[in-house]
């Protein structure tokens, strides 16, 4: 990457002597007097004419508001929209003040651009000659794919049963019109990416207050504890390094629990607050060690624990054995630490205590969610300014055929082994089913911009199961190493090149439209085009196949927010919003529980064979004698999963990523920054380029996810390390979560 | 602090709001189509102190359209002329009138002046002057995720932050909550500043 090294003699040149810390906060860009225009040999006189398109960002999910500067049929310049919230803040009332200073747009957003010209997308449908991953591809046309794919689908549903063909999709695209394939089709396997993703936190609080995705009110909090959260870092949507940095401004005190100093710690640290560096996997005993001392000095919010809560004798009867000194030498964090935080956490209000993937992705991970979760209970901190807040979403509501009943039961557990498992199923178990047969053996797997082999844990044991089915089929903008696997590649499209409709993740009602801003570059298909044409070609000649998309889309926004397509696109910013951010709704609704209370003890998961209270059980697949550190990963700003390493430009700020190692732990290793590693466990052998670090705890390495391509394109291809070869890749039982952070590994030289 | 300096433009980031994300970085790349391996708009990590005892700072850089700028003193004793400071303020590289020798590249001690292999001409912020000229602030500014940018005069600035310093004499960006004291001596080994790096390597 183009790298400018400033020495330290330069820089501290440079640098100047701090004063008084804290600028006043000054939101809003201030006006300046238009200056007399000198003769301007301007980059971009090409964007004086064309058009704004509003549309949705798609560089990860956060459905960010954007608008494409169009001119004769390119985009050349995307900037953030305004009237879109997400992207400015996540509370009704903030908006309202903040919505004049303008949305943010992420580094990817702004790379947009890179994505839609790459020339490395795959341009035109391609079929399979020569063995399965040889690489050997005939480029066939649109009809001949939709024919032969549907061919061998029926094929495989007459000899096999539709259930042997099951479905991947990525949950933010188009989702509904794939539903409604499969349901014609008659498999009951329709998968969606969020069991790799959060769904521990989603069962966590859905099984405590009822709702699987509180929102945090970080700008308006006073205190803000984080478990395994990296806002600014892996920010799930723009809003949140404005809001969370706001919030610390006005005097939020932070306290960060993760292994890693993640830039959401840093600046806590900065801000006088605490980075508590945790061993992996063990968030729930240190959520519990807080309730203990909550409990016990008597500091929880008695009357909202009285009143809305259900199960506080029980949870108190347990944590009295889950004391600060019991949660020290399991957590790593010594028991006044965690006396004093649980007393700042318990009085300092309004208090945000949330988790996310840090917690989430270990066999113990739902546990942990709902321990975290009780915490909010414990001290009457929800659906409240600054708190953790139950959003109110109104979205689009597609009408998509039933699957026929009795249908055959699912591949992957879900409501059965994995009794709680989200709607999205459980990816780990269907990759398992194809290795084992158990229960049945899959014969088909379609995937809809998922690269499969690269995101599920255990990289190995993902090539080997699809090395057992007669058909694989991948839609995708790039020859991902899915697609590499692939029978038939059909083209994907970028964002601005399609459709789509968003409820927006902010705590008041919000829909916004993803439209075209250029039609698709090569010519291809979008997705629902070909899954409707999939549809058709099978004899499924009914709705909404035979219905032209827009139709679909709008019959959807009249069901469920009252409008029309066309009105939603004429909206400025082409986004709806619904109402106000509403607070404390259980006080006349209860909470979507079934007590209808804020449930510290779940009769539901006792119901289930499940322990009903969340208590610590440890994770699995940790650190040993014969491999000492454990192995974490995280996500970061410049990148999305394992999607974005052939984009040129976020390339350039980030090429590759690199194994963080304790500085300490280096030394003891004589292993120096910058050097070539070895990286191995029983699953992988492989070099990874070392960071040595003070921001990591001695006992773990990791690295940022997505990298060690050997497919994708030439710019991915062979840049950094592949973190998911080295992980057992289990499936947590309650929720299905893949386990990506339960792993160990030995580091030499 | 630096003297008054008028009714120039300028622009002031607040280092302590900075979540090192790079999205200025690619705005400015998208914005003015900058060349691949080009970088007007770099994100350094400085890192301190002892596990657990960390201090991570993000430093955005960027030219600091100085005065008396190094770059275009170089330039003019060389002859070309390519660097014109702007009544402004705005210091630009013409390329019409840049031979590409990169002496300029050298002379900047913020590093902020790349070579483009294929117009072989040398390139770097220019305060987005044609945004400016059209009554629109930077592309930074506006994409900046944790607020920390504001553009306007540099009086202004300076006013409305009188704690923000500036790197260096007569440039145009202040920035608050800059640096640290190196804790002793000031080249030693042992002042816990490593090299700045980029905050993403």
């Amino acid at each position: 990457m183009a790298t400018k090294t400033i020495t330290r003699r330069d820089f501290l040149k440079m640098s100047a002597i701090v004063g008084a810390s804290g600028a006043a906060l000054e939101l809003g860009v201030p006006g300046f007097r238009l200056l007399e225009s000198a003769a301007v040999d301007a980059a971009h006189a090409d964007t004086i004419g064309g058009s704004w398109i509003p549309t949705v960002c798609n560089m990860c999910g956060g459905t960010t508001g954007i608008q494409a500067h169009v001119l004769n049929g390119r985009v050349t310049k995307i900037e953030p929209n305004s009237f879109n919230p997400v992207g400015v803040c996540n509370v009704s009332t903030d908006y309202a003040a903040l919505k004049s200073t303008g949305a943010r747009m992420c580094p990817k957003g702004n790379a947009g651009m890179m994505s839609l010209y790459d020339p490395d997308r795959v341009k035109a449908p391609l079929k399979r000659v020569g063995a399965r991953g040889a690489g050997q591809w005939q480029e066939i046309t649109y009809e001949q794919a939709v024919t032969e794919i549907a061919g061998k689908l029926a094929a495989i549903k007459a000899t096999h049963g539709p259930e042997k063909v099951v479905w991947f999709a990525e949950d933010n695209n188009f989702t509904a019109i794939q539903e409604a394939f499969c349901n014609s089709f008659g498999t009951p396997n329709f998968l969606l990416h969020s069991n790799l993703c959060d769904v521990a936190r989603k069962v966590g609080y859905e099984k405590t207050l009822g709702t699987g995705r509180p929102l945090a009110d970080l700008r308006n909090a006073k205190y803000i504890l984080l478990f395994g959260w990296n806002p600014l870092g892996a920010m799930k949507w723009v809003h949140l390094p404005r809001i969370l940095v706001d919030g610390l401004e006005k005097g939020a005190k932070m306290v960060v629990v993760d292994p890693r100093c993640s830039e959401t710690a840093e600046r806590a640290l900065d801000y006088k607050g605490r980075w508590l560096p945790i061993k992996p996997g063990t968030d729930g005993a240190l959520a519990l060690a807080m309730a203990s001392v909550i409990v016990k000095e008597k500091l929880y919010d008695a009357g909202f624990v009285a009143t809305w809560t259900l199960g506080f004798d029980k949870l108190s009867a347990l944590v009295a054995g889950r004391t600060p000194e019991w949660a020290a030498p399991i957590t790593g964090i010594d028991a006044t630490t965690i006396r004093t935080v649980a007393r700042e956490l318990a009085t300092v209000k309004p208090a945000v205590v949330d988790a996310w993937s840090g917690p989430g992705q270990h066999m113990n991970g739902t546990e942990a969610s709902r321990a975290i979760a009780v915490l909010a209970g414990l001290i009457g901190q929800v659906d409240a300014p600054g708190t953790m807040i139950i959003p109110e979403r109104k979205g689009p509501k597609f009408t998509v055929p039933a699957l026929q009943q009795p249908a055959p039961p699912r591949v992957d557990g879900k409501g059965t082994k994995y009794p709680f498992a989200h709607s999205s199923g459980v990816y780990v178990e269907a990759r398992d089913a194809m290795i084992s047969g158990q229960p049945y053996q899959p014969k088909a797997a379609v995937f809809v911009m998922q690269n499969f082999v690269f995101s599920v844990p255990n990289s190995a044991k993902n090539l080997q199961a699809l090395n057992n089915l007669d058909l694989i089929v991948s839609v995708d903008t790039h020859m991902s190493e899915t697609a590499l696997m692939a029978d038939y590649v059909m083209p994907g499209t970028v964002y601005l090149e399609r459709y789509d409709l968003y409820p927006q993740w902010v705590t008041f009602p919000a829909v916004a439209l993803r439209q075209p801003a250029v039609s698709p570059v090569y010519g291809q298909k979008p997705e629902y085009e070909f899954v409707k044409d999939l549809a058709l070609k099978m004899g499924y000649n009914v709705y909404p196949f035979n219905a032209s998309y827009e139709k679909f889309m709008d019959d959807a926004l009249q069901a469920g927010i009252g409008i029309s397509l066309a009105q939603l696109r004429a909206l400025p910013g082409a986004t709806w919003i619904g109402g106000d951010t509403h607070y404390r709704k259980y006080q006349t609704a209860g909470f979507a529980t079934p007590s209808g209370k804020f449930e510290f003890y779940s009769q539901q998961m006792a119901d289930k064979g499940l322990n009903p209270l969340p208590d610590y059980t440890p994770s699995e697949d940790g650190p040993s004698a014969a491999y000492p550190f454990h192995l974490v990963n995280w996500k970061e700003a410049l990148h999305t999963h394992s999607r974005t390493m052939n984009n040129r430009w976020l390339m350039e700020f980030h090429g590759e990523n690199d194994l963080w190692i304790n500085s300490d732990r280096a030394r003891g290793l004589g292993i120096a920054d910058g050097d070539l590693v070895w990286v191995e466990n029983q699953f992988a052998k492989a070099q990874a380029k070392a960071k040595v670090t003070r921001r990591i705890r001695p006992d773990v390495v990791g690295m940022t996810h997505g990298f060690g391509h050997w497919g994708l394109g030439p710019v991915a291809k062979g840049k950094g390390t592949n973190d998911s070869q080295f992980v057992p890749g289990k499936a947590e039982r309650i929720s299905g979560m893949a386990a990506h952070k339960d792993a160990a590994v030995k580091v030499y030289k | 602090m630096s003297a008054s300096m008028g009714n120039v433009l300028a622009m002031h980031i607040d280092l302590k709001r900075c979540v090192g994300c790079n999205a200025c970085s690619l705005a400015c790349k998208q914005e003015n189509d900058v060349h691949i391996g080009g970088l007007w708009a770099e994100v350094y990590g400085i890192e301190s102190g002892t596990y657990p005892n960390v201090g991570v700072r993000a430093l955005p850089m960027l030219c600091q359209h100085c005065d008396n700028a190094p770059c275009k003193k170089k330039c003019d004793d060389l002859g070309h002329g390519a660097i014109v400071q702007r009544p402004d303020g705005i210091v630009y590289i013409d390329p019409k009138r840049c031979v590409g020798c990169q002496q300029c590249v050298s002379a900047c001690r913020y590093a902020a002046i790349s070579f483009n292999p294929q117009t072989l001409k040398a390139e770097k912020c220019h305060f987005c002057m044609h945004r400016v000229d059209a009554g629109l602030p930077p592309a930074c500014v506006i994409t900046c995720l944790a607020i920390t940018r504001q553009w306007g005069h540099y009086d202004q600035l300076q006013a409305t932050y009188p704690n923000a310093k500036a790197m260096g004499d007569k440039v145009k960006v202040l920035y608050s909550n800059l640096g640290g004291e190196p804790k002793s001596g000031t080249d030693a080994p042992t002042n816990g500043y490593p090299d700045p790096i980029p905050f993403h390597g």
